[in-house]
């Protein structure tokens, strides 16, 4: 689709609505999915295959917490409870513990092929995950939105204590602390988090009160990230 | 790493004819992500092994 249409997505949900979740821009994909009326839900489970379709409203959220139940963060295991160790790690985080865990079983003398070949697997897939995060960690630094990048930051400090994207976060953070221009948006960042926290935007009468307080808010913190999604903000009524 | 994620799709008005809805148990047709925003996914793959839930919303 068009750069205009992108713009249109960003300004609705993105700034207006203040969409946190992941948002994305797929085209043709009301006629693949057959959307027939907005909004539209369809659930997919952890296996790929369509769980609930539109037909059947909005999921309940006990429809998602069972749907939730089946997820497995482990990489694909082979059946069988001696992998159970290494299921629990995944699906409990413990990424530090599991590091250690692989390297211990794979310095075992007389390791059988077979289970060598699977830690070997889980290795590479733990490397592979530490490197997605060292990268996700080098794009929150650059900013712009530094408020935003500071929380995400904190939580891979201690997601991935111990390992690289844990010392990417706090080297990370020590720049941003040592930056008086970023402390600057990070304040800025936190100071709009809360004035939109502070208004329900679902009634008129708050969203209207919310949208004379943004120029105000825009004015003051002018030169920084969350002034100018701030007059975005106000420009988009 | 998130366990399930909420996409939200925006679409096109261009997309014309209706087609019939995916039905229930049957694999969720693959889609090319042309632009994500808020920590998207990039690629269709990386949704694998996950629940998500695919809200499909209109700008207008």
């Amino acid at each position: 689709m068009s750069d205009e249409a992108e713009g249109l997505i960003e300004e609705t949900f993105i700034t207006k609505l203040g969409a946190k979740y992941p948002f994305i821009k797929v085209k043709g994909i009301n006629e693949q999915y057959g959307i027939k009326f907005f909004p539209s839900v369809y659930t997919i489970d952890t296996n790929g295959n369509v769980h609930s379709v539109p037909d059947d409203r909005m999921p309940s959220e006990g429809t998602i917490e069972e749907l939730l139940k089946t997820v497995s963060l482990a990489p694909k295991l082979p059946e069988g409870s001696q992998y159970d160790p290494l299921r629990q790690m995944w699906n409990k985080k413990d990424y530090l513990k599991l590091q250690d865990y692989l390297a211990r079983m794979l310095a075992a003398p007389n390791l059988d092929a077979a289970l060598k070949e699977v830690f070997e697997t889980q290795q590479q897939a733990l490397q592979k995950k530490v490197e997605q995060q060292q990268k996700r960690v080098a794009t929150l630094a650059e900013g712009p939105d530094y408020y935003t990048a500071k929380e995400q930051l904190e939580k891979v400090q201690k997601e991935w204590k111990g390992l690289p994207p844990a010392e990417d976060a706090t080297k990370a953070l020590a720049t941003f602390a040592a930056d008086a221009d970023i402390k600057k948006e990070i304040a800025a960042g936190k100071a709009f988090a809360t004035l939109l926290a502070k208004y329900d935007r679902s009634k008129i009468s708050q969203a209207r009160k919310l949208m004379e307080e943004l120029p105000k808010f825009a004015k003051k913190y002018e030169h920084t990230y969350a002034g100018q999604q701030a007059a975005k903000m106000a420009e988009s009524k | 790493m998130i366990r399930s994620l909420l996409l939200s799709v925006a679409v096109g008005l261009l997309a014309g004819g209706v087609s019939a809805q995916i039905a229930k148990g049957s694999p969720a047709p693959a889609f090319t992500i042309e632009k994500g925003w808020n920590d998207a996914p990039t690629s269709f793959d990386d949704l694998a092994g996950k629940v998500v839930i695919l809200d499909f919303a209109q700008t207008w």
